[in-house]
């Protein structure tokens, strides 16, 4: 069952990654809140929400990268996608009050990237996707 | 030991200095205590004293928060209090966010303890009460004696540093602050509790609520408003020029009901919006921004809606306790649908 | 099935010549333990350290905490499909357990290393592991090793090293032995006809690198809702690869001691009738949510529930599958009481929890994990200090000039855990 599927990421490793059947949005930001953001837009003009804003337990304001899973195509808005990422970016934005995201070692960072690109493809690989 | 001091902060009422005609009196203070301040400095006893007491209007605050804020702080600071104590509001809803809002300025920009308190309903506690500690009263000021004595008692706590217990042990309105304790069962054990009385039917206390979900479910939506009567509705604020039912600028007590029939769009001359809560310029500028009749006559013209109701309803949103807001609704709506209204549309800023 | 477990009371942890147990004492020997995993190319180094409750003593970054034990009889052994590729069926017969010992496997897999265990102090009073005798295997990754390939390496050394430690209880008798037992579904329900049949749903975490779990080694990523025993969670059936957020994480040692499990021995047979357990998972992917939760109701009406427990491993994800769990078991008509801990931010004023039903009127919570804390310096730091401040729970200024720690209770191990194994909860204020 292969479904249609775009990823909106702001991970470089997984905007260099090749991924069968799936079209790829980078978000140069520099932290999660980017990624939801262009999320929310395009499922406003009516793609699906494939996968949970909030996937991995590492927090928003410690992880600096996320990658979301939508539907290629927009075929109308669905409500209940909306109301979850619009509370996903609520939940980000509870855990940046007083918090800022640390600098982190390159090697750090990369760790970040690996994770990320580690969790949307346990996503994908189960439907269709990689 | 000197006396703590205390500042107080009421209205124009409580100042007796008029009812609802002086609700635009600018701040102004007053040496030690005025109206219920006499009762509350007797209250707080021996430990403190109301060295003066700040008062500004009701409606004067509403419209002139960041001004009234300022001159109020600017009288407060020089007394150099350990306390100050706003109310009791009861169920006076601009009186109630005025209190708050006075008292979360005086904690954070003065740093000095402060408390109030008010009515369940009152707008002010939903507001202010992740910031404050606000008693709970009843609704009138017929409760004013328990009121004060239970403000004092607190108050007094607060200034010392003592430790504050649960909501239900000290009186104050549930803040919604999530706090750690340590139970004496492990979380496994009570769960098995709680599931062992919920089989059974019996009394549980959740230790998480969820949150209020309403008890409003929307009515289907339609596809075709070609042969629908529609009409208008808003809760900013756009009245007739003259206010004629004096709707308030917040925490508002009544809606309207206004003629349109004669117009194709808003005129600027005959509607104005008295709404406190937002920037009124664009509005002001065209008020079919904020009730879009110019939009609705064309839909009709263009046969997208059947007919446009010929009066809008009104009232303003901001600080208007959700129990007048669905008494509102109760009520109007019958009306609506005694003159065939089938469709609303609600507009909000 | 039915699971006669015996336990050996250890009370002290030495180094000896061997691994044995005497007198309630464990000795255990560093080189006999190495050697077990230090073949495995993907480790450079590893060495054994001991960390006794009220020592002053740091343990960082943890990755898991198991319990040794071992299969003494019943058919199959202990941790199912991940030692020695023996994948069958376990939860019968008779296993001892080392009880009061603990095996801690610390090291640093990637940058952001998190999780702590104090011995003493404050932060001792969060965890359930500043309790157990803990012998630390502390493990370093080879040179520019891949991070999938040094979890998993972490991972396998911690499994065998904890196995070869419970083999050492096999032969000896037992201090205490307790019962365990349920019975297939009819002959169970008949068993206690006037009691509510009470099932327990476990959700797993499978999301990832450093956020799975794996039954009878089996990525639960790839599950579907099933029916357990709850006697095999004893035997190991179901093992922790989630190395992520310290204070909501479920060790091995939690799932080998699901309180839930235990809690709902104790009523067994006098209020409620304990008739199983459904295990599901926690996948990113909304169509799996959808999945697994349907599943799981089915499961619960097939089962002919009254009644479940369920909890959550996370926060975020997770809430979303607990959410839908939910909701979809109390529209069978089956009751529920959910068990989860709280993250409203740092004043506590915020939601708890990411997502919400209003059919979730029946919750235990095991406790905010935003809070500061300040914990002070230890003598001993055992695996390292480096990168506390990039650690969840941690920021900038959290590692203080004297070795104290200010930061959110996040960063304690299971300080938080929604199995409901702490004190720990709260309440509005």
């Amino acid at each position: 069952m292969s479904l249609e599927m775009k990823i909106i990421t702001n991970n470089p490793l997984v905007n260099q990654a090749i991924y069968k059947n799936v079209e790829k949005v980078f978000v140069e930001t520099g932290n999660i809140q980017g990624v939801l953001l262009r999320a929310r837009d395009l499922i406003h003009k009516g793609h699906k929400l494939l996968s949970h804003p909030l996937s991995g337990s590492l927090k928003p304001n410690e992880n600096p990268y996320k990658s979301i899973i939508i539907s290629r195509n927009a075929d109308g808005l669905e409500f209940d996608h909306l109301i979850m990422i619009e509370k996903g970016i609520e939940t980000t934005e509870k855990f940046f009050r007083g918090k800022t995201l640390p600098k982190y070692k390159p090697a750090t960072d990369h760790d970040f990237m690996v994770i990320d690109k580690s969790i949307v493809e346990s996503g994908l690989k189960n439907n269709g996707g990689a | 030991m000197s006396k703590l001091k205390v500042v107080h902060y009421i209205n124009n009422f409580f100042a007796g200095i008029g009812g609802e005609e002086k609700a635009d009196i600018s701040p102004r203070e007053m040496q030690g205590f005025v109206g219920p301040g006499m009762a509350l400095d007797k209250s707080l006893g021996d430990e403190a004293e109301v060295v003066a007491t700040v008062v500004c209007g009701d409606s004067y605050y509403a419209e002139n928060l960041e001004k009234a804020e300022a001159d109020l702080l600017d009288m407060i600071k020089k007394y150099d209090a350990d306390l100050f104590i706003a109310g009791p509001a009861f169920n006076a809803g601009r009186y109630g966010v005025a209190c708050g809002a006075i008292a979360k300025a005086v904690e954070e920009k003065l740093g000095i303890p402060s408390v109030t308190a008010m009515y369940e309903e009152n707008p002010g506690v939903d507001m202010f009460k992740k910031d404050l500690y606000i008693m709970t009263t009843g609704n009138s000021a017929a409760s004013m004696k328990k009121a004060v004595s239970k403000l004092s008692a607190f108050a007094l706590k607060l200034a010392k540093g003592e430790k504050i217990g649960t909501p239900e042990d000290e009186g104050y309105h549930v803040r919604g602050i999530r706090t750690n304790y340590f139970h004496e069962k492990r979380g496994a054990k009570r769960a098995v509790e709680m599931m062992i009385q919920k089989a059974n039917n019996r009394p549980y206390v959740t230790e998480y609520e969820m949150p209020d979900f309403g008890n409003v479910t929307p009515m289907p939506a339609i596809m075709d408003l070609s042969d629908k009567k529609v009409a208008l509705v808003t809760s900013g604020g756009v009245v007739p020029t003259d206010n004629p039912d004096r709707i308030e600028s917040s925490s508002a007590t009544k809606y309207g009901i206004y003629d349109i029939s004669e117009y194709d769009s808003m005129p600027a001359d005959k509607f104005t919006t008295i709404h406190g809560g937002y920037d009124r310029t664009y509005a002001l500028q065209d008020i079919n921004r904020v009730v879009p009749l110019d939009v609705m006559r064309d839909m009709e013209k263009e046969g997208v809606i059947g007919e446009l109701a010929d009066y809008y309803i009104a009232t303003t949103g901001t600080g208007t306790s959700v129990g007048n807001a669905r008494g509102f609704g109760e009520e109007y709506s019958k009306k609506l649908l005694a003159d065939g209204v089938q469709a609303v549309i609600v507009t909000s800023t | 099935m039915r699971l006669e477990v015996g336990k050996i009371f250890i009370n002290d942890i030495r180094f000896g010549e061997s691994t044995y147990v005497e007198n309630g004492v464990l000795y255990v020997n560093e080189k006999e333990l190495i050697d077990l995993f230090i073949e495995d190319e993907r480790i450079k180094s590893a060495k054994i350290e001991l960390a006794k409750p009220g020592e002053s003593i740091r343990i960082t970054p943890v990755k898991d905490v198991l319990e040794p034990r071992v299969k003494v009889s019943g058919g199959g052994t202990n941790f199912p499909g991940v030692v020695g590729n023996k994948v069958k069926q376990v939860g019968e017969g008779r296993t001892h357990v080392l009880s009061g010992a603990a095996v801690v496997t610390v090291g640093k897999i990637v940058g952001f290393q998190e999780g702590i265990v104090d011995m003493s102090g404050i932060g001792a009073d969060y965890t359930p592991f500043s309790k157990t005798l803990n012998i630390c295997v502390v493990i370093e990754p080879a040179e520019g090793i891949e991070s999938h390939a040094y979890e998993a390496a972490a991972r396998e050394a911690g499994l065998v090293v904890t196995n070869f430690i419970g083999e050492a209880g096999r032969n000896l008798e037992a201090d205490e032995i307790e019962v365990f037992e349920t019975k297939g579904i009819l002959e169970q329900a008949k068993m206690y006809p006037d009691l509510p049949r009470i099932g327990y749903v476990c959700m797993l975490q499978s999301q990832g690198l450093l956020h799975d779990t794996y039954v009878y080694g089996v990525d639960a990523k790839n599950i579907i809702p099933t029916l357990m025993n709850p006697t095999e969670f004893m035997d190991g059936a179901v093992i922790s690869g989630n190395c992520v957020a310290s204070c909501d994480k479920i060790p091995t040692y939690l799932h080998q001691n699901d309180p839930i499990i235990e809690e709902l021995f104790e009523k067994h047979g006098k209020e409620i009738n304990f008739m199983g357990v459904i295990i599901t998972n926690e996948n990113v992917f909304l169509a799996d949510k959808e999945r697994c939760s349907d599943g799981v109701a089915k499961l619960a009406r097939l089962m002919d529930l009254e009644g479940v427990i369920i909890t959550e491993e996370g926060y975020g994800n997770p809430d979303t599958d607990l959410m839908m769990n939910c909701k979809k078991v109390e529209q069978n008509g089956i009751k529920t009481v959910l068990v989860t801990d709280e993250f409203p931010g740092r004043d506590g004023k915020s939601e708890s929890l990411a997502d919400a039903v209003k059919e979730a009127d029946a919750l235990v919570s095991c406790g905010q994990g935003n809070i500061v804390i300040t914990m002070p310096p230890m003598d001993k730091v055992i695996g390292t200090l480096e990168d506390i401040e990039t650690m969840i729970g941690g920021y900038d200024g959290s590692m203080k000039e004297d070795g104290s720690i200010e930061a959110e209770i996040q960063i304690i191990i299971s300080a938080t855990s929604a199995f409901g194994c702490n004190k720990l909860t709260a309440r509005m204020h």
